[in-house]
């Protein structure tokens, strides 16, 4: 089982806690506009408390993320509450792309994102790579869709 | 044959007319109300929409003189537009349904709409408004001809017009369809219309409490009986002659009392076959059957209802069409493990308990109003219903591993029972809840590129055995490698493999640097 790199895992975290730093700050900007009660204070502990669940939240994550190439499939394992299993024929494989966000290219990430005809297809992106790896991955893909496709169509 | 069809067509000529009378009505509709809201003269209206006729006319004698499409095989070729220009090809082989409509007027002047749809994409790939009838039977025909053609060349025999009868609904199986349809479009109508025709109501005409009461009730039972005779009427007019054949590789489905609807399906492109009925179904031995194919996108599904369906028959006829349109063995399904039936009942019981403890707050934070003659525990004893309720969700969960095909269950209500071939199979996924995991189960799903997924549930097996959900997601995948490698299989996929899909994979791939894929 390939994990992702750890990096990705910073990479949420860092997004969850500017998320909970603009909660905290609405919180405080609207408590201390509204309520006779102190904002800065209400709008700390809300961040707190987003910053700690989200935070254990990702760890978790980055921990029950994984995938493999199989023989003839790609495997995909992840989810914290709901723990999801997918197996993806190659034979299936519509098309494969790479990605590269802006705060991917920051910390030097990548994604790669396989998509099928299933109705939930477009669920299958790996994220969390390195830009080497995806493309790798990307033209491992990309041969073994070509390839499985002469054993049968797409839809 | 009168009716050739092949390069150069046009549309008929009557389109011209029916097309600018058509819109000339939808604008003039809402137009001339709004002349006379911002007060033009009568005389300017009048000269206003004659010019709006004329100019709507000159606007589809143009559409007309650029509408020409051709069957020039491998392809479907249109070329159409009036300002900006447009030219589509469709390839044959991608063509998964072939629709032909007809309202009562084009009835009367010949004319038919005929669609072609291709798996994927938002709207129908092509839409001809408007052709003659038997130029729009003679195009199907021969797009059919000349796919499966395609696909073996050299073996088809020429198309015939008359397939083998599949399916005919029964008098009685109309009958009952009617009887169980309800049309909600009425309540809809008052409640829009009840705004504006309340205030011209003579309440004071209305006696106090019992005859008031009464007269109330009235009302409401004749609305209801409306919405009955309207759902039937509609049942009646939208189903009657169901007629599904069979013509060499697709299957032609014909209904419609006053307008007609005429569609085929390629039988080797159905995804799925889904029984569904209900507990009055049930009692009566009826059911529906869905056939879904990956032609039409989800908005289609849901604006127009899903053409290919049976909309009810005796069990027994649709399970003996179902075994002619798919080799399936008789249905016996493994049960769900007994906890799950347990989980469901302290489900259940759970959401009594929420229910109370929710009233409960309500009390005691504003006081539940006396004249409600609610207290905070009188749902309690529903809690009682959890064991049965529990074991009737869990009595109706199923799943089965055929030879060729996964089958499953669920729903009590309104129960499916889906029926997926392993090589329609896009993907295998197990998901285990938080909740799921405490118990050791898991969902099964075998998900296809059936269109309606969207709004219908995907063939899944429900909270069997974790273990067991890990081993038959192995099997699912190994069988559907299995059933791809296969002869029979390979031939029947044999128009689609190695010619056009390894160009179009080497076309989408070979795009520089591999960045250039746009989001979909």
């Amino acid at each position: 089982m390939e994990t992702l790199n750890p990096r990705i895992r910073s990479v949420w975290i860092l997004k969850s806690t500017v998320f909970a730093a603009i909660l905290g700050i609405i919180v405080a900007v609207l408590v201390d506009a509204f309520l006779p009660l102190q904002g800065g204070v209400l709008g700390g502990v809300v961040f707190a408390f987003l910053f700690l669940a989200l935070g254990t939240y990702q760890v978790f994550r980055y921990r029950a993320w994984g995938f493999e190439i199989r023989e003839d499939c790609v495997y995909l394992e992840r989810g914290v509450f709901t723990r999801v299993k997918t197996l993806m024929p190659f034979v299936r494989i519509q098309h494969v792309d790479t990605r590269r966000s802006p705060l991917d290219r920051v910390f030097g990430l990548a994604s790669v994102v396989v998509y099928t005809a299933g109705s939930r297809g477009a669920d299958a992106m790996i994220p969390g790579l390195l830009p080497d790896r995806a493309t790798g991955l990307r033209e491992t893909l990309k041969g073994l869709a070509v390839e499985g496709r002469a054993k049968g169509d797409a839809v | 044959m009168r009716f050739s069809v092949g390069v150069g067509m046009k549309l008929h000529p009557f389109s011209i007319p029916y097309r600018s009378l058509e819109r000339w009505f939808v604008l003039s509709a809402g137009g001339v109300p709004l002349g006379f809201f911002i007060g033009l003269h009568g005389f300017a209206i009048v000269a206003l929409v004659v010019l709006l006729l004329v100019a709507l006319f000159a606007w589809e004698v143009a559409y007309y003189r650029r509408f020409v499409y051709d069957l020039a095989p491998p392809v479907f070729k249109i070329k159409s537009g009036v300002i900006s220009r447009r030219e589509r090809e469709i390839p044959l082989r991608r063509i998964q349904n072939v629709d032909i409509n007809r309202n009562l007027v084009q009835r009367f002047l010949g004319l038919a709409v005929v669609r072609l749809e291709t798996a994927g994409g938002e709207i129908s790939e092509a839409h001809l408004r408007f052709v003659a009838f038997p130029h729009a039977k003679a195009l199907q025909r021969e797009i059919r001809h000349l796919k499966q053609e395609g696909e073996h060349p050299g073996e088809v025999p020429q198309p015939q017009r008359s397939g083998e009868v599949l399916f005919e609904l029964e008098p009685i199986e109309l009958l009952v369809l009617c009887l169980a349809s309800f049309d909600a479009r009425i309540l809809g109508l008052i409640a829009f219309a009840l705004p504006f025709v309340a205030p011209g109501v003579p309440w004071e005409w209305i006696p106090p409490a019992p005859m008031g009461a009464l007269i109330v009730a009235i009302v409401a039972v004749l609305i209801v009986l409306a919405s009955w005779v309207t759902g039937a009427f509609v049942t009646y007019i939208t189903y009657h002659g169901f007629r599904l054949s069979r013509h060499g590789e697709d299957l032609q489905i014909e209904r419609g009392l006053l307008s007609r609807y005429d569609g085929s399906v390629p039988i080797d492109k159905i995804q799925t076959l889904t029984l569904q009925d209900n507990p009055l179904k049930r009692v009566l031995g009826y059911a529906t059957l869905k056939i879904e194919t990956a032609g039409y996108s989800p908005q289609q599904a849901a604006s127009e209802g899903v053409q290919s369906a049976v909309p009810l028959a005796r069990l027994d006829r649709v399970m003996r069409l179902v075994g002619t349109l798919d080799d399936i063995e008789p249905i016996t399904l493994e049960q769900a493990p007994r906890r799950a039936r347990t989980r469901y009942m302290i489900r259940y019981a759970l959401a009594v308990l929420a229910l109370v403890g929710a009233l409960l707050v309500v009390d005691l934070a504003y006081g539940i109003p006396e004249a409600t003659g609610v207290t905070w525990y009188h749902p309690a004893p529903l809690a009682l219903l959890a064991p049965l309720a529990g074991h009737v969700r869990w009595k109706h969960l199923g799943y089965a591993m055929q030879e060729n095909h996964v089958i499953t269950r669920s729903g009590y209500w309104s129960r499916h029972t889906k029926i997926v071939p392993y090589y329609r199979i896009q993907n295998a996924i197990t998901t285990e809840t938080i909740l799921q995991r405490r118990w050791d189960l898991a969902n099964l799903t075998a998900d296809t590129a059936g269109s309606l997924s969207l709004h219908a549930r995907s063939a899944s097996a429900l909270d069997i055995d974790a273990q067991t959900a890990q081993t038959v997601r192995e099997t699912i995948h190994d069988r559907l490698q299995a059933a791809l490698s296969s002869e029979e299989v390979k031939d029947l996929l044999a128009g689609e493999i190695g010619r056009s899909v390894l160009d179009e994979m080497d076309e989408t791939t070979s795009s520089p640097g591999g960045d250039a894929h746009t989001d979909p």
